[in-house]
């Protein structure tokens, strides 16, 4: 689409995707006032309890035998361990939502500390997750079990 | 244990000293049922400067909360820490425990 600053439409779109999916699991949500890298809250009524959480939207591109597609994260974000973010990684593909994938920010840190994921450019830190038989790759590590990965959003 | 990474982050109220994923992996390796480790701690600055004031470096002493090893022989298993700043990957500080 060559709408002008179609991209803020589609993030958009994807935020209100993933609000979506916490809310069928009984999160309620919430998008804070400022801006200050947290997208959006999800806050368990009963308990109290809220976790943050970072959305990242991509358009995948069709590969041989497979689609891949691309994440830009900040890397001093990233690198802030102690917000104890959850990124939220929502994939579209062929006019769908394809792919959803839950990941903790210490998790992520740790890949990126200790298996080189993805790739850096001044502060951002590019995630190319490649979609190929119901695995997700990046470069050698394994993503798949991040895939549709509400555990930390189970209500029991 | 060779060395132990520890990283360190500040925040308006304090520090956050945090360990990662495969660092628990390995301190529940390396200690098995003893160990259980934490994946953060989080210390206010009042009480990091008074603690120091009075006894020494708190750094040391967060380890039995992180790990979750209160023996100090178990402690002094692992024979380097570091506490590294995430953002530039720096060392801030090394603790030896056989010191």
């Amino acid at each position: 689409m060559n709408k002008p600053n179609y991209h803020l439409y589609f993030g958009r779109a994807g935020h209100l995707k993933a609000m979506s999916e916490f809310l069928l699991r009984g999160w309620n949500v919430a998008v804070p006032e400022v801006d200050e890298g947290d997208d959006i809250f999800v806050v368990q009524h009963e308990t109290g309890e809220l976790k943050r959480v970072q959305v990242k939207t991509a358009k995948a591109k069709s590969q041989k035998e497979s689609y891949a597609a691309q994440f830009n994260l900040s890397l001093k974000q990233l690198a802030d361990i102690k917000k104890g973010v959850h990124y939220v990684l929502l994939v579209r593909y062929l006019d769908q939502w394809s792919d959803i994938l839950i990941i903790t920010q210490e998790t992520l840190f740790d890949l990126y500390n200790n298996h080189q994921i993805g790739s850096v450019h001044k502060d951002n830190l590019t995630l190319r997750l490649t979609f190929r038989k119901n695995k997700v790759f990046n470069k050698q590590t394994d993503f798949s079990i991040y895939q549709n990965n509400f555990e930390d959003f189970l209500i029991t | 244990m060779e060395n132990l990474k520890i990283y360190v982050n500040q925040s308006r109220e304090g520090y956050a000293f945090s360990l990662l994923p495969s660092q628990r992996a390995i301190v529940k390796s390396f200690f098995g049922e003893i160990a259980n480790p934490a994946s953060q701690v989080m210390v206010n600055y009042d009480l990091k400067s008074g603690f120091e004031k009075y006894y020494s470096k708190l750094e040391k002493y967060i380890l039995p909360a992180l790990l979750g090893i209160d023996d100090e022989k178990d402690l002094k298993r692992i024979q380097k820490i570091s506490f590294i700043d995430p953002f530039t990957n720096n060392i801030i500080d090394t603790l030896i425990t056989n010191e």
